[in-house]
């Protein structure tokens, strides 16, 4: 196949958007409304991962230390934590700052601890943050192996119900993003075969001049790659715009409190690239693939 | 050019629409091919386009030889010849010129020598000022004309007409035929296939009668006895 074969193939496609332009349209309306589907699922999913993720990100491990342990002893107790892995945090609280902030807490009632000054009761502790609240368990065996650690205090509980919490967002969003995606396959399959179908007794026509079948198939896989890529980039505004405006009303309205107590909503701009990639690797798949096996069947005469 | 040799063909219902057809057309050829509807016209062009395997015999077309044509050589035996058919098969969505067009693209023919035959054969037919229409914007003679225009673009040694008067006015039958017998003495084999009587006598060119699924009589035969 040489180039002015393939150039005639590429116009051809581009040509038959325009020639069967309502059909066209059908298409792109139809690929378009399943993206935008798709898209809000993957949106919504995205902002549940990142208010779990904020919500993980306040795990604190408390690791209690012997009060018989000595100033080199506490480093060297620290730099046994470091070589466990998973840490994201590592914060040393000493005694006397574990009074003051007991003390804070206390407020009003805080001259009940007065006088332990001298013989202060609370020990020297560090504070531990894990980067996957899944390996607490784990990480909380580890701590109390080392020596001289005293008691580790960790929200176990809190932990596994965050981990099952994030384990059912995650699999309700794969499962809804693979199933508005196969139903969207479904529907433009559906479409474009309706266009080839319309357009079979032209195949039909071409295979009588004598031509082959994938100088047939090629001008409709362009044709439905193009459909493809307009398909994703009227989605990708389309989404992109609601969010933005979703958001400006979110703020605006009482459930900015929901945003503003953590991390705040995923921006628009953060979701810019991941939908751009699911958007045009649906779309443009959905199209080629569907012409390709719409147009199979009639190339049979 | 074409040669049936004891050709058979029986639809998988059980219809036998040929039976035992032996026939040559040479080369340089102009034959009609004559016969009521339904005396096996029809299976007889879609064995010469291999759009069916005949079940007993052989067929030769241009050097292809059937059975035993490989899906993939289909396309070559089309390309081999131009065929021009009775409701003139035009793409409506491409004008007169891409229409015609269309059949040098399939063969790889560079766009430049498109551009130089397709004008050339549509002045041989008469359409040159019509290039730019579309197929719904003009007459049936016209669009019988494109479809021949369309046959002739790759300059094939082998030209069948299926029923080419069929859905065209009596006046302008009698010119599209003229217009094959020009094409034929340019050394071009024609075969026509139609089941106007009046219309072939007026030639005098073989004739080739069908009917019932068997050769029925052949004027060559005629000449020779």
């Amino acid at each position: 196949m040489n180039g002015s074969v393939l150039k005639y193939l590429l116009k051809e496609g581009y040509r038959n958007l325009w020639a069967n332009k309502y059909m066209t349209l059908a298409s792109i309306g139809v690929l378009s409304a399943c993206l935008v589907l798709v898209g809000a699922a993957v949106m919504f999913a995205e902002n549940v991962a990142s208010l779990v993720g904020y919500v993980e990100d306040q795990n604190e491990i408390v690791v209690y230390i012997n009060d018989d342990v000595d100033e080199a002893g506490i480093s060297t107790i620290e730099s046994q934590i470091q070589t466990v892995g998973g840490i994201s945090e590592l914060r040393f609280v000493s005694k006397e700052e574990a009074l003051q902030s007991q003390r804070e807490q206390l407020g009003d009632d805080a001259y009940l601890l007065d006088g332990f000054e001298e013989d202060n009761i609370l020990p020297n502790s560090f504070v531990v943050r894990l980067q996957d609240v899944s390996q607490m368990a784990e990480v909380k065996a580890q701590l109390e192996a080392i020596e001289g650690v005293y008691q580790v205090d960790a929200p176990q509980k809190f932990a596994d119900a965050l981990v099952s919490v994030r384990n059912i967002v995650s699999s309700i969003g794969i499962i809804l993003a693979v199933v508005l995606t196969v139903v969207a396959f479904v529907i433009i399959a559906n479409t474009i075969r309706l266009t080839v179908f319309a357009r079979r007794k032209e195949i039909n026509i071409m295979k009588y001049v004598g031509a082959t079948d994938s100088f047939i198939r090629i001008p409709f896989i362009v044709e439905g790659g193009l459909i493809g890529i307009m398909s994703s980039i009227l989605s990708l505004a389309v989404c992109l715009g609601g969010y933005h405006l979703l958001l400006g009303w979110l703020e605006e309205s009482d459930f900015a409190i929901l945003g503003s107590g953590f991390s705040s909503f995923v921006s628009e701009w953060s979701m810019l690239p991941m939908l751009a990639v699911v958007f045009s690797v649906v779309g443009v798949l959905t199209g080629i693939l569907s012409s390709y096996f719409s147009v199979r069947k009639h190339l049979k005469v | 050019m074409i040669s049936f040799r004891g050709v058979s063909m029986t639809y998988p219902n059980g219809t036998c629409a040929l039976k035992d057809v032996n026939l040559t057309v040479g080369t340089g050829e102009f034959a009609f091919i004559l016969g009521p509807s339904g005396a096996g016209k029809s299976t007889f062009l879609k064995l010469i386009l291999a759009e069916l395997t005949p079940t007993k015999g052989t067929v030769e077309v241009n050097g292809f030889k059937m059975p035993g044509l490989p899906r993939k050589k289909v396309p070559m035996l089309r390309r081999s010849m131009g065929i021009v058919f009775q409701d003139f098969r035009l793409i409506p969505t491409m004008n007169v010129y891409d229409n015609v067009a269309f059949a040098m693209r399939v063969t790889g023919a560079l766009t430049r020598d498109v551009r130089k035959r397709v004008p050339e054969v549509l002045a041989q037919v008469g359409l040159a000022r019509k290039a730019k229409n579309f197929p719904h914007e003009i007459s049936g003679g016209e669009l019988q004309r494109v479809a021949l225009a369309r046959a002739l673009a790759n300059r094939p040694s082998l030209l069948i007409a299926d029923e080419p008067t069929g859905n065209i006015d009596p006046e302008l039958s009698f010119e599209i035929l003229e217009l094959l017998c020009d094409i034929n003495r340019r050394g071009t084999t024609i075969l026509v296939v139609t089941h106007e009587h009046e219309l072939v006598s007026k030639f005098d060119k073989r004739i080739i009668v069908i009917d019932g699924g068997s050769i029925a009589g052949d004027s060559a035969d005629w000449g020779a006895q």
